[in-house]
């Protein structure tokens, strides 16, 4: 068994490959670790490397040397610091109580009213952007006539075509014309509605005061 | 602290409460800003390619005498073109134009004038709802929007920016189901008075007839040749007339339908021999429909399908 794992070893430690499961049984084996030491010490001998002296003890040294070195904690010091400075102060006291759940919920909801307002603004703004849509799909009516009908300027016009289309465009501002008038009949409807009202509530005052005598008779 | 952080908590809950019923009181601010301020203003009208402009002016005489009697004076005078001069003593509103003799009615609003701000506001909320909108600026001043939108789909909304400080309206969109603006009044110029006008002191003093224009007798029973079957939401009947003449065209009957607020009229007109057309005017659809022998115009403020429904209604 022995021979075995030093032949392995040996051939380990001249620079030979070395199988996962060998090297896991080195890692967990301080026997093995001991044999590999000495063998690389062998090696260093044959190869005539070793320095003057030699110190057994590196490791051991070099291991009393780290445990000896002040230790280093990476502290959040500002942090911890200002919030125990600012303890005392109002302002420290807003700053943990951000901390605390319900205050967290409230700022979360803060930030969703921002976020929210944001949307509506956006959406205005778009909707305002619709103001060039005072031009309506339907035809505009031409409340200020303009005056006379343009004439086609050329020789057919005696044609059938030009003929009809004009027939058609007389017939069109008869339209925009009796359409004129109706609209200023409902301009006068509506100026005189109030006083309509009050007088055909008059008549039915008046008509019962009127019907009554006779019926008193 | 403690009582800082309830105190901010219950400013945000109150406000959110209070938000709802605040449009309403904004609304009833401006109406009472244009009933009771003295004021001087210019504002535009644009409706779809033409634009209006008009010089309105209000106040408030209280007089000095023993009586304590309070004139309210009302002049609205058209800028760009001469136009109809309408001015309003109390509740005659006069309409005087170049060529014609003077109209006296009894009005207690010009109707000329947005009708959304002198309609009680009962009526009003009836037919809309008050939803306080954001700040912005507009000519120089804060302006709070107010969007009263229509419980009927088939009615135009309306948004309001009233000036933060007075209350007094700044600016009234028209608007269609799709958030399109149709028509929209705006004030470019506005001085606020701590006394009348000087150009009302004319007026108030001015002779001027008390008695109005009388109206013809108004046939109530419907013994007309057509009737009218269907009337859109809210509308009621205001007004009937058998036959009635335009200067040039003879009208067979006609009807004036209103929901308090807006006014939608019914023609009907012998036969012209066109295709059924709309038209738009602003806020304002013109519908022609023609039936038989018969041109059947309607005129108001609703949707072409609504105004086709309703020409196509007449029998």
């Amino acid at each position: 068994m022995s021979s075995e794992k030093q032949d392995w070893l040996s051939a380990a430690s001249d620079n030979q490959g070395i199988s996962a499961q060998q090297l896991d049984s080195l890692l967990q084996d301080p026997d093995l670790q001991q044999q590999w030491l000495r063998y690389q010490m062998m090696g260093n001998v044959i190869r005539n490397e070793l320095p003057a002296q030699v110190d057994l003890n590196f490791a051991d040294n070099f291991a009393l040397l780290l445990a000896e070195e002040e230790t280093h904690q990476l502290q959040p010091e500002p942090v911890l610091q200002l919030a125990a400075v600012s303890a005392t102060s109002r302002w420290g006291k807003v700053k943990s109580a951000a901390n605390m759940p319900w205050m967290k919920t409230m700022l979360q909801g803060a930030i969703a009213a921002s976020v929210a307002i944001v949307a509506v603004v956006g959406v205005q703004q778009s909707q305002q952007s619709a103001d060039d849509a005072l031009t309506s799909p339907l035809p505009v009516l031409q409340t200020r006539p303009i005056g006379g009908v343009a004439t086609p300027v050329s020789l057919s016009q005696s044609s059938v075509d030009s003929r009809f289309a004009v027939q058609q465009q007389q017939l069109q501002l008869e339209q925009q014309r009796r359409l004129q008038e109706l609209m200023q009949a409902r301009q006068q409807q509506i100026r005189l509605l109030e006083q309509t009202a009050q007088q055909q509530q008059k008549n039915q005052q008046n008509q019962p005061v009127v019907e009554q005598p006779p019926r008193g008779q | 602290m403690r009582v800082l952080l309830m105190f901010l908590g219950w400013l945000v809950l109150s406000c959110s409460a209070a938000a709802s019923n605040d449009g309403w009181l904004q609304f009833e601010r401006s109406q009472q800003a244009v009933k009771k301020f003295n004021f001087d203003v210019t504002f535009v009208q644009m409706r779809s390619n033409q634009l209006s402009t008009f010089r309105w002016l209000h106040g408030v005489h209280q007089a000095t005498g023993s009586l304590p009697v309070q004139t309210e004076l009302e002049q609205l005078i058209p800028q760009d073109l001469a136009g109809t001069d309408t001015f309003r003593r109390n509740d005659r509103v006069y309409y005087s134009s170049p060529g014609n003799s003077l109209l006296v009615t009894v009005n207690q609003s010009i109707k000329e004038l947005p009708a959304i701000l002198f309609q009680s506001q009962a009526g009003i909320m009836k037919l809309y709802d008050a939803v306080p909108g954001s700040s912005t600026s507009l000519s120089g001043r804060t302006a709070q929007l107010l969007r009263l939108t229509a419980l009927n789909n088939g009615r135009f909304s309306y948004w309001l920016w009233l000036d933060g400080e007075t209350g007094f309206p700044l600016r009234v969109d028209t608007v269609d189901q799709n958030n399109e603006v149709l028509e929209r009044w705006m004030v470019v110029h506005m001085q606020l008075k701590p006394t009348l006008p000087t150009e009302l002191m004319n007026l108030l003093k001015a002779d001027l007839p008390a008695e109005p224009v009388q109206l013809p007798v108004v046939e109530t029973v419907g013994s007309a040749d057509f009737q009218l079957g269907w009337l859109p939401e809210g509308y009621q009947l205001a007004l009937q007339q058998s036959s009635t003449a335009t200067p040039n065209n003879p009208v067979l009957a006609s009807w004036l339908l209103t929901d308090g607020l807006h006014q939608i009229s019914v023609f009907v007109q012998p036969s012209a021999g066109l295709p059924a057309q709309a038209f738009r005017d602003g806020a304002t659809t013109l519908l022609v429909l023609p039936k038989q022998n018969i041109d059947v115009t309607v005129i108001g403020p609703l949707d072409v399908t609504l105004a086709n429904r309703l020409a196509d209604s007449v029998q």
